[in-house]
């Protein structure tokens, strides 16, 4: 106990001069003396890497049981939520995996929730997919919506050769989706879509209820 | 790095690494002003327990229709009010996209008790389209009461999501045509109606509804 009190240095030269005073020994022989020395040196400086996180000091350990117990918390709420996920879905949402909508125009969101991991399942089985089709001359069409951030340069359209028409599909969420599409840049809705009024920023859209098959 | 260090990583990095997320999501889009306004109620939105990806939509949605940031501030903070009626009215576990959703329809007029008799209705499953339907059928221009009623009594009769959106287009399509959106409405849920097995629900529009009639401009139940 007193050599495990001792320096790390002053450790190693006290074993050092005791191999000295030895007959000659083994290489065997002095693996282990050293070895052991080390395994010393290990126990005494273990508390000073710890010094990095203030937690790890002996004045945390209630604070540390804290976490401790956090983490089984956390842990067990992602087994909960897994076990959750593989239990039997409804018909309604089983249908809706084999759906494949085809809308003239309209959309939704491909984020998936931060929530439970039975809600980020569910999202994930309920994207469909979906199709939006604009009609017109133009250089370039975008789709944007809530289903893509927004995004002018993230969905657009490819144009059919030798045709107006323009299309672009996507995987969205069921439910109601706001979009329009923007031809040369310019803000249009669709036209065989209904129109959404918008409250909030005085400029109407389109709407699609995303979940037919 | 000890365990202990990769133990306290991982339980406090990822609600950084969301915030971040949401951070990066906004793109630089917004001014700094409303950016930061907007990440307090995204922050106070996670906090309440309540679907963050709204709001972000939100926010995007007035830059790229290049609304002012004070305008961008207030329908962010209105929807969070929204977002909180609806997680409460569709109680006990509403999902984040059933709480989107009923922040839509309170947005069109939908009360908080037909929220709630959605979710009374359909304890177990997703509420998001016939809330999408309803709010749907609101903007169409049938009254909100009546909506709530014929949503109410389809899904009590144990329509799916696919006949209501059906239904939904047909009203839409009948109004375009000139029909009055109540008339459609009325039209077009006694022709599903007829399809449905009788559940304990009550007639489905009015005096009018009789279940087993349908009109003959009828396309589908």
């Amino acid at each position: 106990m007193a050599e495990r009190r001792g320096e790390p240095g002053e450790i190693v030269e006290r074993a050092l001069e005791s191999l000295r005073a030895l007959p000659p020994a083994g290489t065997g022989t002095i693996a282990r003396i050293v070895a052991s020395a080390a395994r010393v040196r290990a126990v005494d400086t273990s508390p000073n890497d710890d010094d990095l996180l203030p937690f790890a000091s002996p004045r945390w350990p209630r604070w540390w049981a804290l976490a401790s117990l956090a983490a089984a918390a956390v842990i067990g709420v992602l087994f909960v939520g897994v076990w959750k996920s593989m239990q039997p879905r409804t018909a309604s949402s089983a249908d809706a995996d084999a759906a494949s909508t085809i809308a003239a125009g309209g959309a939704r969101s491909t984020v998936v929730p931060i929530m439970g991991s039975r809600e980020a399942a569910d999202a994930a089985a309920a994207l469909i997919p979906t199709q939006f089709v604009f009609d017109g001359r133009a250089r370039r069409v975008a789709l944007v919506g809530d289903f893509n951030n927004w995004d002018d340069r993230a969905t657009p359209l490819e144009r059919e050769p030798a045709s107006t028409l323009w299309s672009v599909t996507l995987p969205i969420q069921r439910g109601r989706h706001i979009y329009a599409f923007l031809v040369d840049s310019t803000w249009t809705v669709d036209k065989r879509a209904p129109v959404a009024r918008d409250p909030d920023f005085g400029v109407t859209g389109s709407v699609i209820i995303v979940g037919r098959p | 790095m000890t365990i202990r260090t990769l133990v306290f990583l991982a339980l406090f990095a990822p609600s950084g690494r969301v915030v971040a997320q949401d951070t990066a999501r906004l793109g630089g889009r917004l001014d700094s002003a409303t950016q930061v306004i907007v990440m307090r109620s995204v922050d106070s939105a996670r906090t309440r327990g309540l679907p963050v990806e709204p709001l972000v939509d939100k926010a995007l949605e007035g830059a790229t229709k290049r609304a002012a940031g004070p305008r961008i501030q207030a329908a962010v903070s209105a929807l969070l009010r929204r977002l909180e009626l609806a997680r409460d009215a569709l109680a006990p576990n509403p999902g984040p996209r059933d709480i989107a959703a009923g922040a839509d329809a309170l947005a069109y007029g939908a009360t908080r008790e037909a929220l709630t008799a959605m979710r009374a209705i359909r304890p177990n499953e997703s509420v998001a389209v016939p809330l999408g339907v309803l709010t749907q059928l609101v903007a169409s221009g049938v009254s909100v009461a009546r909506a709530t009623r014929a949503v109410a009594d389809l899904l009590r009769r144990g329509a799916r999501d696919e006949q209501l959106i059906a239904l939904n287009e047909d009203v839409r399509s009948y109004v375009a045509a000139g029909a009055s959106p109540e008339a459609a409405l009325d039209v077009r849920a006694r022709g599903l109606t007829a399809v449905l097995p009788p559940g304990g629900g009550s007639a489905v529009l009015g005096d009018a509804a009789a279940p087993g009639t349908q009109s003959a401009g009828s396309k589908k139940p």
